[in-house]
């Protein structure tokens, strides 16, 4: 009978501490309410708004451009989103196993440009892309080429574009969920007799995986809605939905159209967050922790 | 592991609402500070351009030596014509700016047709000697600008350098990179233009035609651009040979460059800048006499020296050698050349026509 009271009185405690952090998160709750719930509200009458009511989403369906454009962006997010793993894990591995001095250099090399304005970030790339820019003359002169190529305002362009923009985000994830890995755990693995690629394969990956979600997910929730470097580096067909929305709102002034626009795209993307911390779970299902594998 | 994933995700986001908070930290710095500006016992005027080598041109033009004649002091502010903006600052019933520069006839209709502008009060101007498409009700026309064919000289040092739309449109006589606007706007005119509609007869737009004569050239544009800038830049790099552009861009870039980037006037698209006040602006009267100020031929004139806007007063263009009016874009010999943009039409189709133009890019 009386060691259930010692229970009783841990979890009164845990709830009173659970009420106290509570009270920490209210003033960020209420900043998020006025600045975010509240204009997505507005934005949610507005897009019903308009005559007929509702007309905003019909025409949304029975446009195909529209879901064409939709389709075509979520395509760019992915291959962009690929694109950053396969380069920022390499990077973010190195910088996490390397020395101290090292690594505080990798970061910083991966941190300056996220303090660059994307504005001149994007230009950069004209000026290496471009006919006569740096890529090109140097394959030129190497005769690689005997023509310059077509390099940006075009996929290729947008792909390098938001690829190296969105870098950091994906390496920041990958590196804080590498860093979290117990060293001990390599050494182990290789007292047990298991080859580099199989401590890679069966402990790095597996126990770096929340990074990898996480850096996924977020790039690829960041690329869905990109439009500034898409319009500066891509061409007719890079159309995202971000560069459809801008246009309703600030240069049609369709604003029912460009709400109903950006809430589908709101929509999609809490979708895919939700699915993204799901998938967490799954993920774990698919590749087994090292500790539970038979 | 779900905690770290948590962990990483909220570490990751905290950086970027830092980051955009700093961003917006940036921005806000920039924008104008003029809820003072009733207060303040010298009169003060809060005027918005589009900033670059146009506000600066105005500066000099407008701002210094109207500041100098009557003691109001002008602040400065900036857009790029995002009408939403306007709209919102009336509709919260406190515009920040008293007088706007508007370069696109359409923002004028809209904002006609809305109430989110002024009416402008004539009183003291003859409007008799303006060009009649420069003033309306609710706007100001105070110059002339153009976006027409241009290219580097240099590319055609030997043999004719195209001339009008249908060269353009020619890639077999005319070979080399080109550039139009990513922009329905003067691009289905130019269409047009190529497919041989007379340019008196242009308006109200053949979209079917335009964009069966927009299917021609598709391979042959290389860059689609979006910002005003751009044509005069993938000139000077050598990226294109031909494009659509903004006159006055190009005249500035050929002079700072030094390089021989020239405007054909044949098929051009001739708009206007215009003053416009938002409903319920403070200084009203000062806004007036800034309008009443730009009415005047030598101050239109003086505005050419620093940019190639042209005045919207006929009289102006005689005190100006042959030389000097070729550069313009509104002189009588280059008006000949040009059509008038119209941006009623405009106003009325854009949803409709830019739906068009979406699904026209993505076809293949």
């Amino acid at each position: 009978m009386r060691d259930v009271v010692p229970g009783k009185r841990v979890r009164a405690e845990r709830g009173g501490a659970a009420a106290r952090d509570a009270l920490l998160v209210v003033p960020c709750l209420a900043y998020v309410a006025c600045a975010f719930i509240g204009p997505l509200a507005y934005m949610a009458v507005q897009s019903v708004q308009g005559s007929p009511a509702g007309g905003a989403y019909a025409r949304l369906v029975r446009e195909p451009v529209y879901a064409q454009v939709f389709l075509n962006t979520a395509f760019l997010a992915a291959v962009v989103t690929i694109a950053a793993l396969a380069l920022g894990y390499p990077l973010a591995l190195t910088a996490a196993m390397a020395t101290p001095r090292v690594r505080r250099f990798l970061v910083l090399v991966v941190a300056v440009p996220f303090w660059t304005s994307l504005l001149v970030r994007s230009y950069a790339w004209l000026v290496l892309l471009q006919q006569r820019g740096i890529v090109n003359q140097v394959l030129l002169d190497l005769h690689v080429i005997d023509e310059p190529l077509q390099l940006v305002y075009n996929a290729t362009g947008v792909v390098l574009g938001m690829t190296y923009v969105l870098l950091p985000y994906m390496v920041f994830s990958l590196f804080a969920s590498i860093r979290a890995i117990d060293p001990k755990l390599y050494r182990t693995a290789a007292t047990l007799g298991a080859s580099r690629t199989e401590i890679f394969w069966r402990v790095l990956v597996p126990l770096s995986r929340s990074g990898v979600v996480a850096g996924s997910s977020i790039v690829f929730v960041l690329a869905i809605g990109f439009f500034v470097t898409p319009a500066l580096l891509g061409g007719l067909r890079q159309t995202t939905i971000g560069m459809l929305i801008d246009a309703q709102i600030n240069k049609i002034l369709d604003w029912p159209f460009g709400s109903a626009l950006a809430l589908t795209l709101t929509i999609i993307v809490v979708s895919i967050a939700m699915l993204a911390t799901r998938s967490s779970a799954a993920v774990r299902r698919l590749v087994p922790d090292p500790e539970h594998a038979p | 592991m779900k905690t770290t994933f948590r962990k990483t995700i909220l570490a990751t986001c905290t950086l970027a609402l830092l980051l955009f908070a700093a961003c917006r930290g940036e921005q806000a710095t920039n924008a104008p500070t003029a809820t003072t500006a009733t207060t303040a016992p010298p009169r003060e005027l809060v005027v918005c351009s589009y900033g670059g080598a146009f506000q600066e041109a105005q500066r000099k033009a407008f701002f210094e030596p109207f500041e100098k004649e009557t003691g109001i002091k002008i602040k400065e502010a900036q857009w790029s014509g995002e009408y939403a903006k306007l709209k919102a600052m009336v509709d919260a019933g406190q515009p920040t700016w008293d007088l706007v520069t508007a370069a696109e006839a359409s923002i004028i209709a809209r904002g006609a047709r809305d109430g989110v502008l002024e009416r402008i009060d004539y009183t003291g101007i003859d409007k008799t000697k303006f060009y009649p498409e420069a003033l309306t009700d609710y706007s100001f026309g105070f110059d002339f600008f153009s976006t027409a064919l241009a290219y580097n000289a240099a590319d055609y040092a030997t043999g004719a350098p195209p001339k009008d739309w249908k060269d353009f449109w020619d890639t077999k006589r005319f070979p080399g990179r080109r550039s139009l606007r990513n922009d329905p706007r003067t691009t289905l005119e130019f269409a047009l233009l190529a497919d041989g509609v007379p340019k008196d007869k242009l308006y109200p737009l053949d979209v079917d035609r335009a964009f069966k004569s927009l299917d021609k050239i598709r391979n042959g544009v290389n860059v689609w651009w979006t910002t005003g800038s751009q044509p005069a830049q993938l000139l000077a790099n050598g990226e294109v040979r031909l494009v659509s552009a903004f006159n006055g861009r190009i005249s500035a870039a050929a002079v700072q460059g030094k390089l021989p980037l020239t405007v054909s006037w044949h098929g051009g698209a001739l708009d206007t800048d215009s003053w416009i006040i938002p409903k319920g602006a403070k200084n009203r009267d000062a806004a007036l006499a800034l309008i009443r100020y730009t009415a005047r031929p030598d101050v239109q004139l003086a505005l050419t020296r620093y940019i190639a806007y042209g005045p919207t007063m006929p009289e102006a263009y005689e005190k100006l050698s042959a030389t000097e009016r070729a550069q313009l874009p509104s002189s009588p010999e280059n008006r000949a050349l040009q059509f008038v943009f119209n941006g009623e039409w405009w106003a009325e189709h854009e949803s409709a026509v830019l739906e068009r133009w979406n699904k026209w890019q993505l076809a293949k």
